[in-house]
Parts: C-alpha cells; structure tokens; sequence
C-alpha cells in the first residue's frame, strides 16, 4: 500500500481525492439542501458540449469546458428565477442538446479517435501535476467563500425571501447575486461530473 | 382618517396578479404602536397586503409610504413572519441558526459578531425558547416553530413587526398565549397580523382591515357582520357570555 505512492501519478491520485472532497463535500452540501441535484447534473453533463467545442476549434479543453458550463448555469439560472416551474424542462433539453453538441462536435473534429466515454468518466490515476494547482486554488476558495460568507447562504439556502428583506435595504440585488453566484459555482463542480477528480482529457493519454 | 404622521399609508393601491386583480383601491393609514388585524377569506388578498407593504410586491397603481419612505427603503425597520416558511420543510439548521438570520448583514458584514448572539439569545429568552437553541428547526411542534420565527423577526430589532397567519396550526391555548406576548410587543412596537381568527379582534386590536379584494379599514376593533362574513365565509351570529370580553357591533357603512 505505502510502496504504491513511490509513483507519481499515485500521490497525485491522492492528493486529487482529498481536494475532490474537499470541494464536493462542501458544494455537494448546498446543492443537496436547495435541491438543485438536477441542475448540478445538467449543466456538468452540458459541460460535455465545451469539450467538443474545444476539440473542434483546437482551444485548451479546460476553457471550452468551464466556459460552456458558466453559460450553460447563467441560462439555467435565469430560468430558473423567471419561470421556476418549467426549470426541470429546461435543464432537461440544456442536458440533452450540451451532450448531443459535444458528441457531433467530437466527430467532426478530424483525426478525433479516442473513445468518447473517456472524456466522460476520467480516470483519477491519471490527474497531471496542472490539474493539482487548479484544484488546489479552487479547493482553496471554496473553502475560504464557504467559511466567510456562510451565514448569507446558509439564509438564502433556508428562506431567501427573508435574506432578500434583511439585505435589501442597503445591498440590492446582493443576495440574488450570491444565489446566482452559488448556483454557478455548485454546478460547475457537481459531485459526478467534469470536476477536477475526473478531469477527462487527460485521460485520453492512457489510450495513446 | 387622515394622520399627520402615519407609520403606514396606503393611497390607492391596487395590484393584479396575472391579470387577475388581487386587491384595488386600497386606501389607509396605520398609526404608532397600532395592532392592525387583517382579516378576510382565502384568496382575498391579505398575504398581498402584506407582501406590498414589505415591498417584496410593487403596487400596479397607488402609493405605499412605511415611515415616509417606499417599503423596500425601509425593510431593515420591518420584522416579517411570513405564513410557512418555505422551510419549514426537511432543512439541517439549529433553532438558534434560524433566530441568527434576523442579525444577517446587521451592520453591512458577512460574519457575525457577539452583539448579534447576544441579541439573538435575547429574542430567543423573550419567547421563552432559549431552552430549544440548540435543537433542530424541524423536531419542533407548530407553535414553538411560529415563536422562533417571531423571535428571528425581532431579533432584527424591528419598529413593524407584521405577521401572515401567525395562529395557524395553534390550538385556543396557544392562540391565547401568542396574544398575549404580542400584546407585550405592542407595546413598543407597531403590529399587522393577517389572521383567520376573530378572537384577535376582540382581544387587543387596535384597528381592522377586512379584506376581500377591496380593503374596508377600520380604525376601532369592532366587529361588524359583514367582517364575520368575510372571515367565516357566511353570516355568522356573535355569542358571548360573561366574563368573556366583548364590544359592541355596529353595522357596515356600506
């Protein structure tokens, strides 16, 4: 067991498992307690449509990825605060058209061969020295905004018509930005999907 | 009717809820340390009233001044108590969590500081819930529920505290008992409850809003058929006997 972190990619294996909790365990808590399970696996799986964006235009996955989902989440969120009812319907077709993008996407792009499940389900073996930093400085502020502003979401998590009147007065709009902000954030880093534990590209160099 | 300083004046106010018009020609004004009872059937409009006046509701015509000012100017003076606390619902929080809410954002800061315990604590012994702090939100019975978000609504230090069907769920002993903590608030502070219940009226109001998509405001507690109507749904004789107390009806102006 101890001879097996003499390996690189088993530290990093590691290290990558306890910033993952660290972050899941902290957003997956918020996305649980508002009931936002549906949205946080619509937008990571929407996420897949900026994988394939990626590929086709040849620009850094990690960008087409956090940029199709922070989209993705800014429209989900609006409909969300418009029409809260049909939001299910909504993160639904988002879920559906994000992944059917990504696949065409991937197809297109020429000389693509790698099997399209391995952008899906990474493998935490195979989480490079980057993704570390990344998750180090995502973890980091996860845990610091969580901590500072937790009495705001905790409210806006429970009652937020009352946190809206208690902040209201001298901070419009502030707690919509928070609930806004959240969202985006929870969503992005869901428990199952593209988070930084399952960065998929990367994957890709175990089938090379 | 008119005051020289009202706390809350309605002029003319009327909202449509898709198209459907919820309340019109609301016109009224609510002096210091009034107990204002809204009373009036489901649906009639009062939980509006409510809502317009904390300013979460903008009227589509009228004008609504709480100290001068437009509501949602002013929300940081006003303790709300809303109908069912969306949470009231599975949710992991303390009771003290819940009262702590009051002091969010009290002097601009995310963190609390001690004075913000303390007063919480304080709303907490206030209703007598001190002994629950620590207990979860949901393990309560209805009425001890109903008293923590009371307390969580004075804890904001409040010059309105307004409350949406605070006696729902209590039975007579407790209704009696939530009277008479209110009536003790009353003292410093100006009170609107929408309620279902008559008893209010007879016990410490000050003044009588009935409402069924119009607003008929009375400035004495008295109870008039038509109100009786309004809260029962149908006409409904006045009992009382002895020492109960009670007051003199007199008939509706229009």
């Amino acid at each position: 067991m101890i001879e097996a972190l003499q390996y690189e990619f088993m530290r990093n294996a590691v290290i990558a498992g306890v910033f993952a909790s660290l972050i899941c365990g902290i957003i997956g808590t918020f996305v649980v307690v508002n009931r936002l399970v549906f949205i946080a696996g619509g937008i990571a799986h929407a996420a897949f449509g900026g994988i394939g964006l990626a590929f086709f235009f040849g620009i850094p996955y990690l960008l087409g990825t956090i940029g199709f989902s922070l989209v993705a989440s800014v429209f989900m969120t609006l409909v969300l605060l418009k029409a809260k009812n049909r939001a299910d319907t909504f993160i639904g077709v988002i879920w559906a058209v994000g992944m059917a993008v990504g696949i065409i996407l991937l197809d297109l792009t020429p000389g693509y061969t790698v099997n399209l499940m391995t952008y899906l389900f990474g493998s935490i073996l195979a989480v490079p020295n980057s993704d570390l930093w990344w998750m180090l400085g995502l973890g980091g502020f996860t845990v610091f905004a969580a901590g500072y502003f937790y009495r705001d979401l905790l409210a806006v998590s429970y009652d937020d018509e009352f946190a809206r009147l208690r902040g209201g007065a001298r901070r419009p709009g502030l707690f919509s930005v928070y609930r806004h902000d959240c969202r985006v954030y929870r969503a992005d880093h869901p428990g199952g999907g593209p988070d930084p534990g399952h960065r998929p590209a990367d994957d890709s160099a175990l089938y090379r | 009717m008119v005051m020289e300083n009202p706390v809350i004046r309605f002029q003319n106010v009327a909202f449509s809820f898709n198209g459907r018009p919820v309340l019109r020609d609301a016109s009224f004004d609510i002096d210091e340390k009034a107990f204002l009872a809204v009373i009036g059937p489901n649906g009639g409009g009062k939980t509006t009233l409510l809502k317009l006046l904390l300013g979460l509701l903008k009227p589509d015509h009228g004008i609504i001044r709480v100290f001068g000012q437009p509501p949602d100017k002013v929300t940081h003076r006003i303790g709300y108590v809303p109908q069912d606390v969306a949470a009231a619902r599975a949710f992991p929080i303390s009771v003290m969590d819940v009262v702590l809410m009051g002091r969010l954002r009290m002097h601009g800061r995310a963190r609390l500081s001690g004075s913000d315990r303390a007063a919480a604590r304080d709303a907490l012994e206030e209703l007598e819930m001190l002994d629950c702090g620590n207990r979860r939100i949901d393990e309560l019975s209805g009425g001890q529920r109903e008293r923590v978000f009371i307390a969580r609504a004075l804890a904001t230090d409040p010059d309105i505290l307004i409350l949406d069907e605070p006696t729902t769920g209590l039975d007579s002993t407790g209704r009696a008992d939530l009277y008479a903590l209110l009536k003790k608030i009353n003292q410093s502070k100006t009170i609107v409850m929408a309620s279902h219940d008559i008893m209010v009226l007879s016990t410490q109001a000050t003044a009588v809003a009935c409402v069924n998509r119009s607003v008929h405001y009375h400035d004495e507690a008295e109870i008039t058929e038509p109100m009786m109507a309004a809260a029962y749904g149908c006409p409904v004789e006045l009992v009382a006997h002895g020492i109960i107390p009670h007051r003199i009806l007199k008939t509706h102006e229009d």
